[in-house]
């Protein structure tokens, strides 16, 4: 058998749950530990390895289903979605997706976004070391320009949207002396940040959900713009404010 | 069986407040030297406040460049960490052994982190994790064919050649043995280094795992390597477990180094002479103190081997 086909092999025994056939049995040598022991240790170090470092990364969600719950949804998603590279640290990112088509969790609607804001908060954890805009920066822009500027936004900085209290549920999985948050008592917006070393997570209101998605693709006049026209109370110098000093914009250039 | 050797497992929550090096990512450590002192450890998350805070009889860190591909708090206790000792980029994902080409991206961020922090070893393993679209995170078994050590010697002269710079290659621990075998494993990693110029990286505790899984003779094995190739020892602790009736050692890391490894450790110190040496543990972690204590009986090994020789010399 060549290379290719004993390694595509040994990939489909390790991700498939059934046993493999004969002619791949044959190529291994006989001695007298069984071999499905042996095979096992792949298999167990593949699947445990990736499983343990995936529960990892979802604290919350463990917190919510208990951890065999949650070892089950893993253990479907790395035979469905194993890692496409050899760096683990962003492995699991649309696990959110994988939560929301899992049958067994469908009388859960909120988890696919506590999913989605615990990868949020990896990835912000993760996110690489890029130097954050200052007040000097900003004030060197000549008035008359400001609207042209482009305000970008740091790689760990994300934003989340969701129709379910995801911050009272967060307060609640961190807080084993807290009641139980109303599910029903409406969504949050939530701005996921590192200005150092520690993700924030913020709850931060429409208008400022709105001007930041926006940011993404228009420049600062067009963004402010678009915002006021849907939020007339949009408060444009004091949320510019409040942003610079959580250190979310990019100083331009450097990287 | 419950076990596993978690490779690049990266805890995220308990973040510790500390103040971020805005450079660390710009900033490049001076050149690297060998390390004085021949035994260092694998720096692995929970001991990082430790190894800064502690002053140590350590000659030097090795860490998983994967785990560092990103930015915070990782880079950060890894930039503070060379600013006390030596380190050595130890791959776990290049997937040397696969049919398919090393990727481009994984040399990109690896050669960063190269450029940044300066090791005195770069190396990965003679094993293969990548098939298709899947990368399954462990170090899996190669058949020790002529048409693998081509596979294998194209992605080490393509990493070679990447990055500028010779690399160590480790020999793996493995559970299963290929019935077409062209040659041992000894024979295969000698001339996987004859072929590309990489270095090896012997892991005395695989070998011994894997003389007792196949049945043949460690010491053998290592009086088999070419000295002339090796650029590092690594140990570690393996464990027992019982499958039909018989013991199958597992490289699981989450143990003191046995007995009988340290005895084979002693014997390739003679073989090879005093080179880098590593003390991995990479589950159920120990306190750091443990660690170091694992570190002073490899050197204690390296100081009567090199004291016998002063005496045997003067004789």
């Amino acid at each position: 058998m060549r290379l290719n086909e004993i390694q595509a092999q040994f990939k489909d025994m390790i991700l498939a749950p059934k046993n493999p056939g004969e002619a791949f049995v044959d190529i291994f040598e006989a001695n007298d530990i069984p071999l499905s022991n042996r095979l096992d240790v792949y298999r167990n170090n593949v699947i445990s390895g990736l499983g343990n470092a995936l529960i990892a990364n979802f604290p919350l969600l463990e917190k919510l289903v208990g951890r065999d719950f949650l070892s089950s949804m893993v253990h479907a998603y790395i035979i469905a979605h194993p890692p496409a590279s050899g760096c683990l640290t962003f492995y699991g990112c649309n696990f959110d997706e994988f939560v929301a088509g899992f049958a067994p969790a469908t009388h859960l609607p909120y988890l696919p976004d506590v999913a989605r804001l615990e990868i949020l908060g990896n990835q912000a954890y993760h996110a690489k070391d890029d130097e954050a805009l200052s007040a000097q920066d900003i004030a060197a822009v000549p008035p008359e320009k400001l609207e042209y500027l482009e305000l970008k936004c740091r790689d760990s900085v994300h934003l989340l949207q969701s129709s379910w209290p995801l911050h009272a549920i967060r307060a609640y999985c961190l807080d084993e002396k807290m009641n139980a948050p109303d599910i029903n008592s409406g969504g949050v917006c939530l701005l996921i940040h590192r200005p150092h070393l520690d993700v924030k997570i913020v709850e931060i209101p429409a208008d400022e959900y709105k001007f930041l998605n926006g940011l993404k693709t228009l420049r600062l006049g067009p963004a402010v713009a678009e915002t006021i026209a849907a939020h007339p109370d949009f408060d444009f110098k004091n949320v510019l404010q409040r942003h610079m000093k959580f250190q979310l914009f990019l100083k331009p250039g450097k990287h | 069986m419950e076990n596993q050797l978690n490779l690049s497992l990266l805890p995220c929550p308990a973040m510790m407040a500390t103040r971020i090096n805005h450079g660390s990512t710009l900033n490049k450590f001076p050149p690297a030297a060998l390390p004085e002192q021949p035994v260092g450890i694998g720096l692995r998350y929970p001991h990082y406040k430790d190894v800064l805070e502690t002053e140590l009889e350590l000659g030097w860190l090795e860490v998983h460049p994967e785990n560092y591909f990103g930015g915070g708090t990782h880079r950060h206790f890894l930039s503070e960490a060379r600013k006390k000792y030596q380190v050595s980029l130890h791959g776990v994902g290049l997937s040397l052994g696969s049919t398919e080409p090393v990727s481009g991206a994984h040399l990109q961020n690896f050669k960063e982190l190269i450029d940044i922090f300066q090791p005195f070893n770069v190396s990965d393993h003679a094993s293969w994790s990548a098939s298709g679209n899947a990368h399954l995170n462990d170090l899996l078994p190669l058949p020790y064919t002529h048409e693998t050590l081509d596979a294998l010697c194209r992605n080490i002269t393509r990493t070679q050649e990447f990055l500028g710079r010779k690399i160590l290659v480790e020999n793996p621990s493995t559970y299963v043995a290929f019935a077409e075998n062209d040659m041992t494993e000894y024979e295969f990693m000698n001339r996987a280094a004859e072929m590309t110029g990489c270095g090896l990286l012997l892991d005395i505790n695989n070998i011994y795992v894997q003389a007792h899984n196949h049945g043949y003779d460690a010491w053998d094995y290592i009086g088999n390597i070419n000295p002339h190739h090796v650029g590092e020892m690594h140990l570690a602790g393996h464990s027992e477990h019982n499958a039909a009736g018989k013991t199958i050692l597992i490289d699981t890391h989450n143990h003191p180094v046995r007995g009988e490894v340290w005895g084979l450790y002693e014997f390739a110190v003679r073989r090879f002479g005093v080179i880098p040496t590593l003390i991995e543990w990479d589950q159920d972690f120990p306190t750091l103190e443990t660690l170091v204590a694992e570190a002073d009986k490899a050197r204690a090994i390296i100081r009567n081997v090199a004291k016998e020789r002063l005496l045997h010399a003067a004789e």
